[in-house]
């Protein structure tokens, strides 16, 4: 068994969209929701899969996860193909599509988890004790026998990780577990996906929230517009972008005096807090920066230098694009 | 073996779970067939009792039992059609489908086990209903009119079941739940389960004869009306032909919509 859990190799998908120009015109539009995706997950890891609304990461998870076929290319989960073995797939692959469908109302949280258990061929007796195993793992075992319908959000979130894991699979694949939760069934979420990793499971998650795949992704891909424009580790993806650094500063003195690569942002007391941007393409250091201010006869009371964030270099690399 | 049955066991079971807790819809579902086919029966007895031509163009002269066995079993068969497409429908809006197909369960088989439980169900209901014709048949032309009638009622729910997994496929592919309406109505106007079907025009008679239910239908009313055994066996044969040639044209379709499903997705 190779070293890469899943991979994804030149994934093409197109579709054809409709543009109504009245009650019976209308023009087809070809949309590429795919442009030769690739990329790779190591065993083990935890990867994130960034991307804008309509930027292709739910297309990509329908894809590894044997639900829809590309136009080209193809998906590994563990080494089986996506489009020749999907029943191969299926047996390591675990999948989080929605954190709120996929199962039945009128059962209980308990009673959904053994249906899936079955459907994977496991016994009744082995279902129900790994269904039991596993609503301990999420934190519901006291909600077990309570009807699905009756759930939170946060717990039906917890149900479908539990269902992802029903049958022991090697690969998680989580397609936004964190969309729509509070914080708190949020944390519950991250700290499950923290545990998967710890036991030797892959996961790759989709989301937007920028801090979580920060806190939580050893890997994280960019996808925007079907393409992946920027894959590595979190101090990787900053050294590639050109997302500025911010230096902030509470200086005292007269305001005329400030030089033009700070922005005043506001005046108390007499008191001015400034703030400039520095990429690492600037001219300029932070040493220059407070030399400029102190030659100019500012007095520097306090200095900051914050680096950017995930989503600074997100934003610089997409470019604030959204489909939606 | 066993352990292969299991995924589709456990949908079986999970079905009679939600239905068992959905009992005003069970209740409501038993009594609309009730309707439907006491509302039936009445209204082709009152043809029949109108018409002092009935026996002469049915061949049968009682026109209680001639309606009773038409109507329970194109009841039968519009039930198990529209269970295959609601559950197909709901597991697409649910979302479940795409759990399902996550699965390494067949999604066409388990929409084909999954109207079990409503099967079992109006089975019961058309016991209940064709009891008075079954014990006419017994005490007229014995147990092998009841046994084979029963067989190609068995017989002929294979084609319906093949009916209901294509319908459901469509439903999925095109997003369309009402195609079950039309293939229902086609069901009901072609079957002759009201009337002979020689009243139909030329061209609905040979749609009618390509059709397993009406031949079901036939060959239970020669069998439980009449004794009619030579013509019983012959439309028993004709309908197995017809029956292995829809599960071959079946097989065909349901890979062909299958593969449709992946590329285009749920």
């Amino acid at each position: 068994m190779g070293r890469k859990s899943i991979e994804a190799v030149d994934l093409v998908k197109r579709y054809s969209t409709y543009i109504r120009l009245g009650l019976f015109r209308k023009v087809r539009r070809d949309v590429t929701a795919l442009d030769r995706v690739s990329f790779s997950v190591d065993r083990g890891s935890i990867f994130g899969l960034l991307g804008p609304n309509g930027a292709g990461k739910t297309t990509t998870v329908r894809i590894l996860s044997t639900l829809l076929l590309p136009d080209s290319g193809d998906g590994y989960i563990d080494g089986f193909s996506v489009t020749r073995e999907p029943d191969r797939v299926k047996r390591v692959l675990g999948v989080v599509l929605s954190v709120d469908k996929g199962f039945y109302g009128k059962l209980t949280g308990r009673e959904n988890l053994v249906y899936y258990g079955m459907l994977y061929g496991l016994s009744r007796s082995d279902s129900v004790r790994v269904a039991n195993d596993l609503l301990d793992l999420v934190g519901l075992s006291e909600s077990r026998d309570r009807l699905y319908e009756e759930y939170s959000l946060g717990m039906k979130a917890r149900l479908s990780i539990a269902k992802a894991l029903i049958h022991d699979p090697d690969v998680v694949i989580l397609d936004e577990p964190t969309l729509g939760l509070d914080p708190v069934s949020a944390r519950k979420i991250r700290s499950v996906i923290r545990d998967l990793s710890s036991r030797g499971k892959t996961v790759m998650v989709t989301t937007h929230n920028m801090w979580e795949a920060e806190v939580l992704c050893d890997r994280i891909a960019i996808i925007s517009s079907g393409r992946i424009i920027a894959q590595g580790s979190v101090d990787e993806l900053k050294r590639m972008s050109n997302a500025a650094r911010v230096v902030e500063a509470r200086v005292y003195g007269d305001p005329s005096k400030v030089p033009p690569q700070f922005v005043v942002e506001r005046v108390v007391d007499g008191i001015m807090y400034l703030k400039a941007s520095l990429t690492d393409s600037s001219d300029v250091s932070v040493d220059r920066l407070v030399g400029m201010l102190r030659d100019r006869g500012l007095k520097v009371l306090a200095l900051s230098v914050r680096e950017p964030s995930l989503e600074d270099v997100f934003i610089d690399l997409v470019g604030g694009e959204s489909v939606v | 073996m066993f352990r292969g049955l299991r995924p589709y066991l456990a949908i079986v079971e999970s079905q009679f779970r939600v239905i068992a807790r959905e009992v005003p819809e069970l209740i409501s579902i038993v009594l609309i067939v009730y309707m439907f086919i006491g509302v039936l029966y009445l209204g082709g007895r009152l043809i029949g009792s109108g018409n002092e031509l009935f026996s002469a163009a049915t061949g049968y002269d009682d026109p209680f039992r001639y309606q009773l066995v038409g109507v329970s079993i194109i009841a039968v068969s519009m039930v198990v059609l529209s269970s295959m497409s609601q559950f197909a429908n709901t597991e697409m809006l649910s979302g479940r489908i795409d759990s399902l197909s996550l699965t390494p369960v067949s999604v066409n088989i388990a929409i084909a086990v999954s109207s079990i439980p409503f099967l079992l169900a109006m089975l019961l209901v058309f016991g209940l209903s064709i009891s008075p014709v079954i014990a006419y048949a017994l005490s007229s032309y014995g147990f092998v009119s009841v046994a084979l009638s029963i067989a190609a009622l068995v017989v002929g729910m294979v084609p319906v079941f093949i009916f209901g997994v294509l319908i459901s496929m469509i439903v999925l592919v095109y997003k369309a739940p009402q195609i079950v309406n039309l293939v229902q109505a086609l069901f009901f106007i072609l079957s002759g389960a009201l009337y002979p079907i020689y009243v139909l025009p030329q061209i609905l008679r040979l749609a009618a004869g390509g059709l397993p239910i009406t031949h079901v239908i036939e060959v239970s009313r020669s069998l439980l009306l009449a004794g009619a055994f030579e013509d019983g066996f012959r439309g028993f044969y004709t309908l197995a032909v017809l029956s292995l040639v829809y599960v071959a044209l079946g097989y065909i379709l349901v890979r062909r919509f299958g593969s449709l499903l992946r590329y285009r997705g749920v």
